[in-house]
């Protein structure tokens, strides 16, 4: 019973956790993408000293501050988070995480504060050139900001460039260039800043197709397509080459999050992307269900992605529990046992160091830093543990893929009837484009939900599962702020929608 | 057209002034700062204090006592937490 009620508490702190980063990302790639979208307009003003780019900027700039005005200080939260609901975590990495988001809130307090500033109330005030350079500094302020958070967060799926303190149960950073420039914090940042920009792209584009609609700012409308359309083609492709990148390196370092991705059971050759498949379940490691109700292979291709080798082994979700001599792959049951070995002489050393027998600790933590890389795994009751949530995590990935590949399709035909000149004609685009700005946000909220639920059971990967990392408070305390946030949230969002309606509705100035 | 080098105060003054001017001159602006000053308030007056603490200042007074506490749940697989901190801080008090 007590085993229910703690997992109960992980669980709603997960949620917790969950839902107050998903309504973050809500405000996050906007204001990531619309920046630079602010800031190539104005750049063709100050080229063309064309006033009517101006007021097309200003509208712009205007809806990014609303946004940014909105979703301010939501992602504070998170970190309060930590402390409260994730102590033992919080404990645990608080030197690794200390030096990026000090760096991140001091760039995004100076940048912001201060051409944030200039942006917004130095029109006509300062020169054209130092107006413009405030713009640009605000969009590359914005998304610097984003990287530090991202290096954290690559830092938990891949711990690199630190070592572990068994005096003081921390995780030290040995070299911070490993974890600024680790494959998965590059991968996070360069995936999720792309992602944002195609999103913001289709915002754009789809106030854009309102007014072309209705017939309301046409040229303003247009202009801002041509823009958006070419931005948005750039950063979608930019998306697939960076989520090709994210898949190869989970390939490398969390395969079981790929083989959950794929729903791949059993690893094999040659292995398939399930193009389309209805997941059964109800299938557990080690049982002989089909893994599928229904599915569409496309052969080989996980192979590529895995591997970049056409016809390589990709190892499935039994082959990573159960281990595969075949291709040297070591099972999660091999590693638990080395990770109760971990746990045992942990236990030692600091028993020994307790009584003061220097001997018997030092021999105790050279035994340690023998399994220590499989610590977390010395936490898991059953091999099943280490399976994270394969339906969430399948089709998440497919839905995100499928949006994603969608967007550069949709991004190539405003592309091409703005280039020819007919975008005015072809109004069936317009709620496909409306439609897209929607479905580009579901695909971000489910790329997230790949990251993060395909590497459960893991806080940290391998080393501490959630069920450690959390504070031990009661489930009420939990739900309570659960729905306080939602409430919370739920307001600012509607406040958003609706002071962004009311200006879309009122429209840019025109220029007479 | 108001300069932010132009006038002849000093350059803090000016800032200052350019600042005030922006403010004053804002429309929109208004209505978001005074969302941005609930929502502040809100987040770091009522969330933080009230509902979201720091759990380990409030119950160690010390790193090593931190310290000693996620020791003992890193070599101790399989028991609740909820079992260590309550035996953990009573043997602290004691």
């Amino acid at each position: 019973m007590l085993e229910q009620i703690d997992l109960s508490t992980v669980n709603w702190a997960r949620a917790q956790f969950a839902l107050t980063a998903m309504y973050h990302w809500l405000f996050v790639p906007l204001t990531l993408g619309l920046t630079f979208l602010c800031a190539f307009f104005e750049t063709i003003y100050v080229k063309t000293g064309n006033e009517e780019w101006k007021e097309l900027t200003k509208f712009w700039m205007k809806l990014f501050g609303i946004n940014f005005a909105i979703g301010v200080a939501t992602g504070i939260i998170l970190e309060f988070e930590f402390g409260t609901n994730w102590a033992n975590y919080s404990w645990m990495v608080g030197d690794i995480f200390g030096a990026p988001l000090a760096i991140e809130g001091i760039v995004a307090f100076f940048l912001e504060a201060t051409f944030f500033a200039v942006m917004f109330f130095g029109w006509n005030r300062v020169s054209k050139g130092f107006h413009l350079l405030s713009t640009w500094m605000v969009a590359i302020g914005s998304n610097l900001s984003a990287l530090w958070i991202l290096v954290a967060n690559g830092w938990m799926q891949f711990p690199t460039g630190m070592a572990f303190n068994p005096d003081t149960a921390r995780f030290e950073m040995q070299n911070f260039f490993d974890v600024v420039l680790s494959p998965y914090a590059i991968s996070k940042f360069t995936h999720a800043t792309t992602s944002g920009f195609a999103l913001s792209s289709f915002f754009v584009i789809a106030v854009s197709s309102y007014y072309l609609a209705r017939q309301r700012h046409v040229k303003m409308a247009k202009r801002s397509i041509a823009v958006a359309s070419v931005f948005g083609l750039i950063a979608s492709l930019m998306v697939a080459f960076t989520g090709d990148e994210a898949a190869f390196i989970d390939g490398k370092h969390q395969p079981m999050k790929l083989a959950a991705m794929e729903g791949l059971w059993d690893g094999q050759k040659n292995a398939p992307i399930v193009a389309f498949g209805i997941v059964n379940g109800m299938k557990e490691p080690g049982d002989f269900q089909d893994p599928f109700v229904v599915e569409f292979k496309i052969p080989g291709l996980l192979s590529l992605l895995a591997n970049r080798q056409a016809g390589s082994f990709v190892p499935g979700i039994n082959d990573l529990v159960f281990g595969n001599k075949d291709y040297n792959i070591t099972g999660v049951t091999d590693m638990i046992e080395k990770g109760k070995l971990a746990v045992k002489y942990l236990a030692e050393y600091k028993a020994a160091k307790k009584a003061g027998d220097l001997t018997k600790a030092s021999s105790a933590l050279a035994l340690f830093n023998q399994y220590k890389d499989f610590l977390g795994y010395g936490h898991l009751d059953s091999p099943k543990e280490a399976v994270p949530p394969v339906s969430i995590t399948f089709y998440s990935f497919h839905l995100m893929a499928a949006v994603g590949t969608g967007m550069i399709l949709i991004f190539l035909l405003y592309l091409f009837f703005t280039a020819k000149g007919t975008i005015e004609r072809n109004t069936w685009l317009y709620p496909i484009g409306i439609l897209f700005f929607v479905l580009a946000y579901i695909a971000g909220e489910a790329g997230w939900v790949v990251a993060e639920v395909g590497r459960q059971p893991w806080a940290i990967q391998g080393l501490l599962p959630v069920k450690v990392a959390r504070t031990d408070i009661a489930p009420v305390n939990v739900k309570l702020t659960f729905f306080m946030f939602l409430i919370t949230f739920t307001l600012l969002l509607i406040a958003e929608i609706k002071i962004m309606l009311k200006q879309i509705q009122i429209g840019p100035k025109e220029v007479k | 057209m108001h300069s932010i080098t132009g006038s002849g105060k000093g350059l803090p003054g000016k800032i200052v002034e350019f600042y005030v001017q922006g403010m004053k001159s804002m429309g929109l602006g208004k209505t978001l700062w005074k969302i941005i000053a609930i929502k502040l308030f809100i987040i770091f007056f009522v969330f933080r204090l009230f509902f979201f603490p720091d759990m380990f200042d409030r119950f160690f007074h010390s790193d090593a006592e931190k310290a000693e506490h996620v020791s003992q749940l890193l070599v101790s697989p399989g028991l609740t937490t909820q079992g260590i901190n309550q035996e953990q801080i009573s043997q602290q008090r004691r």
